[in-house]
Formats: structure tokens, sequence, C-alpha cells
């Protein structure tokens, strides 16, 4: 028995696209393969299954497949259509000038895939490789991170593991600081507005299917979610005052704000008052300074300073 | 250059595409050509990134589809001439541009974010507007990119643009020294959330790349030199040309920031999460600040003379403490 014809995958959905958009009608399932039967087998399993296959790829693709239950005669059975308000919305938005400043911004700025340079295009700019003498490198590479914008975007519950624990979240954003991405979510167990760095995110994450399954707080905002000062994370305000050689002192003093300085002695040394409240913190910004830096107070924190350098000294 | 072109060439040769990456370019080229009235197969290859093969491949799947009984009229009316010039004849169901993908704006978003924070673009109308449709479609700030605000960058930025020689006192922690010095900047780029600036160094006379917030002090000298067309690259850190020394460490689960903050090599994951990691010694001022920020978590294993290393740089900064009457040996 001759092996049935293998048809192009490729050719079948665009000859279903274009079935779709040359009707002005909205096609049912039995209507498309009686037109387009031979491309789809012959079993009806696989017809169904093949068709759901082309319809979901075509969607991913950006094509507005829409469908509607019939009545009258048909009543009950689903159709399909082109939904023609659902092509290039944004595009249309978008003037020339628009358009040419996204594509210098594409020229610009590197972020490890092509996603945002392919929008460029698709908007009708052109991406000119030639970089000036300006760039900016942006690791934006992880699949996660457009997965967990669209969970965002669409208010979708997420489940990941984190720190070697399932996590369940409303996702409320995103920021990229200090060159890594985070995501600021209501974490359902905790019962408290959480920040999660992207990258310690240990596998895929799962996206809920029910969009606008919660209701992200109005007036929130990552970036004052998320200090921008590491030493604060751990709430309560605790503060030192840590006395810098003159070398790092207008290095720290940009860092702090002048208001951070209380003190400067003439040998051009300073002494700031720091917070130290997350202590894993503070003393990763205090030692990446060596010996150009000491804590003077409170005599609890010195203390605890000087501990860490003992057990650090003694090889414990 | 990280262009497009380049990229390719860093996921290696493209095997077969899929049935979807056809489709999908199909569907995006067609509109593209119609707008115009016409094109080429080299500039649509030029436009959307692909082969001239791809092109051809893609209008060539196309080119035989249509609506039953697929004859005639009722094709896709795309043809390539041998000439390789394309038209593309209007349809209902392939004039329209495609709604971005979930993927794709994301990307967008993250693009025109990030280029807002660049001197260059951070006063641009154009992109002010184009982001501010962007988040209007959205539907509000679901992505944020912040950069550094480096004290000096505006101004160095602006010396690279005009060629301009700068005076600067700069900071060099790795070798705990501040140095006074006349630059050139040649570019400047962002990186892993710091600004830096690749420039004429009048004091070793070679290109070098300075940290811009590590330049405490800048003074314009308003000598103009002339530009050259540089191209801005991100630098592979830390570079292994086999003259710096290498160390091997055992990083525990609490230190786990080394091996996510700095380039590692030889990297081995354990079932308790910590790891044991090659890397290349920028200086032993560097090693030591790192083992010391890192606490007990960072353990060198080899070689011999940096074992010891977190303890050396512990003491010496215990003696900063003067109440402490004895150190610990």
């Amino acid at each position: 028995m001759p092996k049935p014809k293998q048809h192009d995958p490729a050719e079948r959905m665009l000859n279903l696209l274009a079935l779709l958009g040359n009707n002005a009608q909205p096609q049912t399932l039995e209507q498309i393969m009686d037109q387009m039967g031979a491309e789809y087998g012959s079993s009806d399993e696989g017809r169904r299954t093949s068709f759901e296959r082309d319809k979901a790829a075509l969607r991913e693709m950006g094509v507005p497949i829409s469908n509607i239950v019939l009545r009258g005669d048909a009543a009950g059975k689903t159709a399909y259509f082109l939904n023609k308000k659902g092509y290039g919305t944004l595009a249309s938005q978008l003037t020339v000038d628009e358009i040419k400043a996204l594509q210098e911004a594409a020229a610009m700025v590197q972020i490890d895939t092509e996603w945002g340079r392919r929008a460029v295009v698709r908007l009708g700019g052109v991406i000119d490789d030639h970089v000036g003498f300006g760039t900016m490198h942006l690791e934006s590479g992880s699949l996660v991170l457009p997965e967990l914008w669209r969970a965002t975007n669409e208010c979708r519950v997420v489940s990941m593991r984190y720190n070697a624990k399932d996590r369940t979240v409303h996702p409320y954003g995103l920021l990229s600081r200090d060159g890594y991405w985070y995501l600021g979510a209501y974490d359902l167990s905790r019962k408290e507005e959480v920040v999660f760095r992207v990258d310690r995110i240990q596998g895929d994450v799962v996206i809920g299917a029910t969009q606008q399954a919660f209701v992200r707080r109005a007036d929130y905002k990552l970036a004052d979610a998320m200090p921008a000062d590491a030493k604060l994370f751990d709430g309560a305000d605790e503060q030192a005052v840590v006395r810098i050689d003159k070398v790092l002192a207008l290095t720290v003093a940009r860092e702090l704000g002048q208001s951070g300085v209380i003190l400067t002695h003439e040998n051009g040394d300073i002494d700031v008052r720091v917070s130290c409240a997350n202590r894993v913190a503070f003393r990763a910004w205090l030692f990446a300074m060596v010996d150009r830096a000491e804590v003077l107070s409170p005599p609890n924190v010195r203390q605890e300073v000087i501990g860490w350098l003992n057990e650090v000294a003694s090889g414990i | 250059m990280r262009g497009r072109n380049s990229w390719r060439r860093r996921i290696g040769k493209r095997g077969p595409r899929s049935a979807k990456v056809r489709v999908q370019n199909a569907l995006h080229i067609m509109p593209w050509v119609m707008e115009r009235g016409g094109s080429t197969v080299e500039e649509i290859a030029q436009q959307f990134g692909l082969t001239k093969e791809e092109v051809l491949e893609d209008l060539s799947t196309a080119m035989v589809c249509g609506v039953p009984p697929y004859c005639g009229g009722d094709m896709i009316g795309v043809v390539v001439f041998e000439d390789g010039s394309v038209e593309a004849h209007p349809s209902q169901s392939f004039d329209r541009v495609l709604e971005l993908t979930y993927v794709e704006i994301f990307g967008l978003s993250v693009l025109a974010d990030a280029a807002a924070q660049l001197p260059g673009m951070k006063r641009d109308k154009r992109l002010a507007s184009a982001i501010a449709k962007l988040r209007d479609f959205l539907g509000g700030d679901v992505v944020d990119v912040e950069t550094e605000q480096a004290t000096y960058l505006d101004i160095v930025w602006e010396a690279a643009e005009k060629g301009e020689k700068l005076e600067i006192e700069y900071l060099s922690p790795s070798k705990d020294i501040s140095t006074k010095r006349t630059i050139t900047p040649r570019t400047v780029f962002g990186d892993a959330g710091h600004w830096y600036t690749t420039a004429d160094d009048d004091l070793s006379n070679e290109s070098r790349i300075f940290r811009i917030d590590r330049i405490q002090e800048v003074r314009a000298t308003g000598q103009v030199v002339n530009i050259v067309a540089a191209t801005a690259t991100t630098p592979s850190w830390f570079p292994d040309d086999g003259t710096l020394p290498v160390v091997r460490a055992h990083v525990k689960a609490a230190a786990a920031w080394v091996v996510e903050t700095y380039p590692c090599r030889d990297v081995q994951e354990n079932d308790d999460d910590s790891f044991d990691i090659s890397i290349v010694v920028n200086s032993a001022h560097w090693l030591g600040r790192l083992a010391l920020r890192a606490g007990g978590n960072f353990v060198i294993t080899e070689p011999i003379e940096f074992i010891d290393i977190a303890q050396r740089t512990a003491q010496t900064v215990l003696r900063r403490y003067s109440d402490v009457s004895e150190l610990a040996d």
C-alpha cells in the first residue's frame, strides 16, 4: 500500500490561515476539514489533534485566531475566524520617530538575546549593527524572564523552586539592578511581599492558566519595595559609625551621600553613619575596604566585627 | 561587536528550521514586502537577520499555499524573480503585521528602558514617548531597569563624544592605590551593574579600562584630540592569558555569590550546594579582600602561597582595632 503523502506542517498552517482569512464567515472544524481534510489526515482524532496544534502555534506567533459558539442550525458548534482587531496594535500606535528611537536603543543595548531586536524589526525598524562609542550590556538571556514578565503583566500565579523550597507567588514586578534581575511578588505561603533574585530560581517556573488571578497592589513599585542599600534589607534600621581612610573617603561619601558623613578629619579621613541591620551585607561592604575602614561604634557591632576577624584570622 | 551576525556566530550554525519558524518568517516578511510594494531577497535577508537561502525557503513555502483548490488566484500572491526581486500581492490574510509575541515585547521593554539610562539617550523625547506608549500598552510598570548613577558618567561620556582629555584621580582597590593621570575616553560601556570607559591612558601609554565610579576627581582639560572611530564592546573580564595566577577554591553555599559574581572556571557544583572552582587572581590584595568578605566560606586549596591569605588579611585588619590586645595566631 503506498505511504500517504506527508504534508509539510508549514504549508498546512499557511493554508489554514489563508482559508480563515478568505472566508467572511467563521468556519467550524467540519467546514475546515471539508476543504483541507487531505492535509490533516484520515482519522477524526488525528485531524483534531493536528488542527489544535496548528491553531495553538499560529496563536503563539501572534495570529489572532478567535472563536465563537454558533447559534441556529449549527447551535453549540465552535467556529473560528481571524480577528482583524488583534493585529499589530502596538505597531500602529508608534510613530516613525519613536520606532527610530527604539532602533537606536537596539543598537546601543545588548541583552544577550534577539528578542528586543526582533521586536524592532517587526515594528518596521532596521537594526544598524554598527555600535558607536557607547553601549550597555544587560544580561537578560534567562528564558524564565519573559515567562515571569507575562505572568506579571497578566496577573497569573507563578509556582517555582527557590532556596530549595517550592513557592507559589503573585508576581508584582521585575527589576534589573546592579546586573541582576529581581522579581517582586506576594508569597502565598509566607503571606508577605518578598523580593526574589531571578538567577536563583531553580529550574523552570510554572505559570498559572488563569489570567487576572489576583489584583496587584495599586501603589506597588518594586524599586521602592527593594531598598537600594542591601545593608538595610533586614528591616530594623540599626546603624554603625565607621571611620574611612582618606583614600576611600570621596568614594564612600558619594555612595552614602553627604548626609551620611558625620565628621571630616584634618587628615582627610571621614566618619560615616551607615546601616548595618543586614550583617551579611554590612560585612561585605565593610571588608571590601579591608584595613581602610574601622567600625567605631556601637560597641556591640565593633565587637562583632572583631569576632568575625578573629574567626577568620585563626582559620576557624 | 555583538551585532545580529555575531550573535548567530555565537549560537553556532543553524540546523534544520522548524515549520513554526518558517511560517513565522513568512508572516513577517509578506506584510513588510507588501507595504513597500516589493523588495529583494537580499534586502529581506538583511532586514530580518536571515540568510538568503532561508528567505528563499520561507517564500517558496508561502508560494505553494493558498485556499482550495489551490490554483491560480487561490494562491498566496508571492513571486520571487530570477534577479532576486520579490513581489507580494495584497492579500487579506497576509498583509497585516502580527502583534509582537510576549517574548518580543519583554525584550523591547528591556531595550527601551535600558537605553533611556544612557547619557546619549536619556533626554531623547522620541524614546521617552515610545516608552510611555509601551507602558500604556502593557498596562503599567512591570519591567524596570536601574543602572548605577556614576557621578562622572556624563562628563566621561561627553569627553568620549568630543575626544577631550580628562585629568582624573583614580582609585584601584585591587592594588589599594590612588593615582593621578590624564586619559582620553574612547568608548563608554555599562556591564554587570557598573559603567566603564576604555581610554588612552597617558600614565601607562596604553589603552586601559577604568570603572567610572572609581574616578574620585575629574577635570576637563579643554584639550581635544582626533576622535577614533571606536566601537564599544564589553570585554572579557579577568583575561586568562596565562600571566595571572589561578587559585583553586572550595566555596560553601553561603558564599555562592562568589561564583555568581566573578568569572570562575572548572566549576563543580556539589550535592550540598557548595562549589569547587578555579579563579584567575587579579592581585593578591584583591584575593585577600574576596576571601575576607566571604569569611570561612571561601577556602583556597591551592596554590600553597594563597592558602592562608584570608587569615593574613584578617590579621592586617585586626591591627586597626587598637583595643585588640592580642591577635589570633
